[in-house]
């Protein structure tokens, strides 16, 4: 496995979770949960919500330089579209 | 007139913006919907070629033998002695044979050659991924009128870009991943349009900044690099004579063996040839800036003359842009990035303009029937009608004999006809008031043309199957399929709305 496909895969896997963090503060998301995650559950998701995206780019750009940087953007669309159509789902099985 | 000025200057920055995002954006966004189809499937214009070439079997990364060479050198003297102008790709990962290449009109012939035993690879003439890829930046209006509207056109969506950010700014952050497929009609349009813009963002603005800039100099003809540089454009343009007064093509061999000592293992992209001399140019596949290094050796005696690098800042400038917007530097997986980001580009304008007719819809009078009526049809004709002919290239390309003289032209004019088809039958649809309709039929051609294309590959492939590798004709018919059941799903979706409508 190449560094930059390693590289893809971390800035994928961090965009990913920190989106879902964001997308599952919402309050259009949370008001059609029956379960409401808690308090202190929250604010960890609100760090993590900032503090995975910079670990990407960060891990990104020290293993493949500007081709990292390249792979932290781009890794964002997927990741979030994925995380979008799970929330998604995960609303609608709830409502 | 005092009051119109006053309500005029009382509107938001937001209500106008919104004005300029949908006006702009449609009158641009259908033909910048098929830029982006068309360059979508360029990012995989040379796995595209290969599919479209089923006979090939063989294919080697080693330096090309002194016989290929000499096959190679054999075909561009006869090219140069009826006056075409010539090139030669060497093999890489993505292409591992040696290629003839000649301009032909809008498209490109090819002649294949092993890189090994130097013979000429029986390969069927076709128009390959370089249709895509040329459309995307021509539209087929020649290289100059269909540049310039092509950059006018990326222009035209930075400014969409721009206003589109300043009106959703608002709902910009908590939305951005917020899909709620079963609102209320326009919610489920607005979130998908906002997913595919918002999150791809810096993808979208990269492309359509780095496209306007790398084609600047159709605007601004005399920029600072070409004043810093002297001119830099590859050799053979005129600037040594005519290809009938070229002289007896050197051994490639040894050149070949020095540009490689000048740019490393693999740094050697293709030959060019003027009728005084021979150019090696680096792989635009080496490095993330597309350098276009060149080492120009001499046609008489094949010595080195001299070795070009432009690296001034607008020259440095230039070649990153064109690097990061041709993707040519990229590994596959990269290139997949491009791809699914290219898709969610066209989302972006396909559900743009669908979201502009539904709200023009709501509001528009008989006065406006015919209007109406031809952004409808050219809407549907456009989202769906290219990719249903994109498709069809793919399907002629396996079904019109090998052996056909034609074969090029059969395939291009196969884009436009049935693209031509599609418009029409979208027109019809919206005339009669059945627009839906119109967009379930296309959309039911479009899944069946995508589902079965990797069943036809098979049928069509099967002799050399066993001789070759699958990699790039499993990932043309793994994304068509994806893609086919993705389209299949509208369709269901078209067809539950279509039967909601007739309730009500």
């Amino acid at each position: 496995m190449s560094m930059f496909a390693i590289v893809l895969a971390e800035s994928s896997l961090l965009w990913g979770v920190g989106l879902a963090c964001h997308g599952a503060l919402q309050p259009a998301w949370l008001r059609r949960q029956t379960v409401q995650p808690a308090i202190s559950l929250q604010q960890w998701m609100k760090r993590l919500r900032v503090f995975l995206p910079l670990l990407a780019l960060i891990l990104a750009v020290a293993l493949a330089g500007g081709e990292g940087l390249v792979a932290w953007i781009a890794s964002a669309g997927p990741a979030g579209v994925l995380v979008a159509l799970a929330l998604s789902a995960t609303a609608r099985k709830h409502a | 007139m005092n009051t119109a000025r006053a309500v005029t200057s009382g509107l938001s920055l937001r209500t106008r913006m919104g004005w300029l995002h949908a006006w702009v954006g449609f009158v641009c966004g259908l033909l910048l919907l098929c830029i982006f189809i068309t360059g979508t499937l360029a990012v995989f214009d040379t796995e595209i070629t290969r599919w479209m070439q089923p006979e090939f079997t063989g294919g080697s990364l080693a330096r090309p033998s002194d016989a290929a060479l000499a096959r190679a050198s054999a075909l561009v003297s006869e090219q140069e002695a009826q006056h075409h102008r010539v090139s030669v790709t060497l093999p890489s990962a993505r292409d591992p044979v040696l290629r003839v290449v000649q301009p032909e009109g809008m498209d490109v012939i090819t002649t294949a050659i092993d890189p090994v035993t130097g013979e000429v690879l029986n390969l069927r003439k076709t128009v390959g991924g370089t249709l895509f890829f040329r459309f995307h930046y021509t539209l087929r209006m020649g290289r100059m009128f269909g540049v310039v509207l092509v950059e006018a056109l990326g222009i035209g969506l930075l400014v969409t870009l721009g206003s589109g950010l300043v009106i959703h700014l608002r709902a910009l952050v908590p939305n951005l991943v917020m899909f709620r497929p079963n609102g209320a009609s326009p919610r489920a349009w607005m979130d998908a349009h906002v997913i595919a813009a918002v999150l791809f963002l810096p993808f979208t603005f990269m492309v359509a900044w780095t496209g306007v800039v790398i084609h600047a100099d159709r605007i601004f003809p005399f920029t600072a690099e070409t004043r810093q540089e002297g001119g830099g454009g590859p050799p053979g343009r005129g600037q040594h004579g005519h290809h009938r007064d070229a002289l007896p093509i050197p051994a490639l061999g040894p050149i070949l063996d020095d540009a490689t000592q000048l740019f490393g293992e693999g740094g050697t992209g293709f030959l060019q040839f003027s009728p005084r001399s021979v150019s090696v140019m680096r792989s635009d596949a080496s490095t993330l800036p597309q350098t276009r290094d060149r080492a120009e050796y001499d046609r008489r005696t094949g010595k080195r003359l001299k070795v070009t690098r432009q690296r001034s800042g607008p020259a440095q400038t230039r070649q990153v842009m064109t690097g990061l917007h041709m993707a040519h530097w990229a590994p596959t997986p990269m290139r997949w990035l491009y791809f699914l980001s290219g898709i969610a580009g066209s989302v972006m304008f396909g559900t743009g303009l669908v979201m502009f007719l539904l709200k023009r819809r709501r509001t528009a009078t008989s006065r406006h029937f015919l209007a109406l009526v031809l952004a409808e049809g050219l809407t549907l004709g456009t989202v769906i009608g290219l990719p249903v002919a994109c498709a069809a290239v793919l399907w002629a390309n396996r079904l019109v004999p090998a052996s056909l003289t034609d074969r090029m032209t059969t395939e291009s004019a196969c884009l436009f006809l049935v693209w031509g088809i599609c418009v029409v039958h979208a027109l019809a649809r919206a005339l009669q008031k059945h627009v839906l309709h119109g967009w379930r039929e296309q959309a039911a051609l479009l899944a069946v043309l995508l589902c079965l294309l990797p069943a036809l590959d098979i049928a069509t492939r099967w002799q050399w199957l066993g001789q070759q590798k699958q990699w790039d004709y499993l990932g043309v018919d793994a994304a068509t399929l994806m893609l086919g059941l993705m389209v299949l799903r509208g369709c269901v979706f078209l067809g539950r709305s279509i039967k909601r409508e007739a309730v009500k």
